[in-house]
């Protein structure tokens, strides 16, 4: 898990991204600073309060590509990468994560690029999408909420970094994953990650 | 290699929204220090070394302070009945509250087990927590003696605790009754109600702090919470076909036959291409 931080920390620093430091600056501690003013220090409730209800993507749609595909509800498998549904005409929103409506934060939303018993699915003609492609996500009440493409990179999937596309404190966005590159037909799996980032539009 | 497909007018990829600055300030050489208060019904100024830091602070829906990015050292802290002076007043005087480095810790303005003024200091668990789990800890901060921890109509801690204790525990996200029974027992005797639990949704990623406050015949719920504790998937495995693939011998649109003979080969691996869907 560290190893795949570094790694992925290592390709953002050659993609010439920044990021924003991880320790802020302390400030002066109270100790040394007396000052006249009273400090504003936030205050919350400490009433027992429900957390939000999610709103979970029901269906993710890409006119350009003639993508329609139904979302489930996912979470993590027991060793801990996301949780994918085996049809590939179906993908998984990371349960814990942001959804479309949350205040900040990235609704990640995966499937099979394919399946022995399946076949090819849908998530195959991500990568052809055009920069700017509108991608229509959903939700369970109907409301849904229209992002254009961004970016679509191909990333080994070991340096796939999963601390920034999980994000959930960041600008609203949406990524859209499923796999690509070489194949290894030993291991019946892909070396990359197919990854879309998409903005909301009007944002 | 990684590489770009397409890029839009943004620059970066992942990057270029940037990560939000992390809601702890947390260092080698400070820690992030919240106020909670504890004492129902009164109002209270605090100062710190002297200085006035809360001014008018409530007790309940604005009744935790904080974070406070405090130096590791020794704090002087009173609590004084709002407008109070603090050379004369304070009803609890700490002259040297202890904040250490690198930790998160919660200052409780709260009554000791004799139903005095005390500050209680408890530093809060911020390590990661598995994915799909939150965490729930909670601390004995009233004027009672022993009682016990009711979660779902049972004491999942197996004991009782006193005061200036606490419980802690990570379970899966989800809806839990809890509550504060009598030592032994499994009735709470805790608002909202006597002999009512109260609702306690767990969010993911969340340390739920629950405080029991108040004097033994009028016990109360508080709560304070720290999130942004959540950990990530470790990787996302999409694809066991190779139909995709850039190294795929025959073109994408691959034909059903092709996607026919893959089946019958996975008819005869069967068991091994389950066993590495499920182990990749």
């Amino acid at each position: 898990m560290k190893r795949l931080i570094c790694a992925a920390a290592a390709v953002l620093l050659l993609a010439g991204c920044t990021t924003t430091p991880a320790v802020q600056p302390a400030p002066q501690p109270t100790s040394t600073a007396p000052s006249a003013a009273v400090p504003d220090i936030p205050r919350s409730s400490a009433l027992l309060q429900a957390p939000r209800e999610a709103e979970p993507p029901v269906s993710v749609d890409i006119p350009d590509a003639g993508i329609s595909v139904p979302v489930v509800p996912v979470g993590v498998r027991s060793d801990g990468l996301m949780d994918i549904p085996a049809n590939v005409d179906v993908a998984g929103w990371y349960s814990y994560g942001s959804d479309p409506f949350s205040d900040t934060g990235t609704t990640v939303i995966a499937a099979h690029v394919d399946s022995l018993e399946y076949g090819l699915g849908p998530f195959a003609d991500l990568r052809n999408l055009g920069s700017g492609a509108q991608i229509i996500v959903t939700v369970s009440d109907g409301s849904s909420v229209t992002y254009q493409v961004e970016s679509i990179t191909s990333i080994p999937k070991a340096q796939l970094p999963v601390n920034d596309i999980f994000d959930r404190a960041g600008a609203q966005r949406l990524a859209l994953i499923t796999c690509g590159g070489q194949f290894d037909y030993d291991t019946l799996t892909y070396s990359d990650n197919v990854v879309v980032i998409a903005t909301p539009v009007g944002s | 290699m990684r590489y770009k497909i397409l890029s839009g007018l943004a620059v970066g990829l992942l990057a270029t929204v940037g990560v939000a600055a992390p809601a702890q300030a947390i260092s080698s050489t400070s820690s992030d220090v919240y106020v909670v208060h504890g004492i129902p019904g009164v109002v209270v100024d605090v100062y710190v070394n002297d200085a006035l830091t809360l001014e008018d602070f409530t007790f309940g829906a604005a009744g935790v302070a904080g974070p406070l990015d405090l130096a590791a050292g020794d704090y002087k802290i009173q609590v004084v009945p709002a407008g109070g002076n603090p050379a004369t007043d304070s009803v609890i005087d700490v002259p040297a509250a202890a904040v250490p480095a690198n930790k998160s810790v919660s200052l409780v303005a709260q009554y000791d087990a004799a139903g005095d003024y005390k500050l209680g200091v408890y530093v809060n668990d911020i390590s990661t927590i598995a994915a799909g789990q939150g965490r729930v800890t909670v601390r004995h901060a009233a004027e009672a003696g022993a009682v016990a921890v009711v979660v779902n109509g049972a004491n999942p801690f197996g004991a009782d605790f006193e005061n200036g204790e606490e419980f802690k525990a990570d379970l899966p996200v989800g809806d839990y009754t809890a509550g504060v029974a009598g030592p032994g027992t499994t009735t709470p005797i805790i608002i909202p109600t006597s002999g009512t639990a109260a609702d306690i949704a767990l969010a993911e990623g969340v340390n739920l702090i629950v405080y029991a406050v108040g004097t033994g015949d009028e016990l109360q719920l508080i709560t304070q919470s720290i999130s942004g504790l959540h950990s990530n998937p470790g990787g996302v495995n999409t694809g066991s076909a190779g139909l995709a693939a850039d190294n795929n011998p025959t073109v994408i649109g691959l034909s059903i036959a092709a996607a026919l003979a893959l089946l019958l080969v996975a008819g005869f691996a069967g068991a091994r291409v389950r066993s590495a869907r499920e182990t990749d």
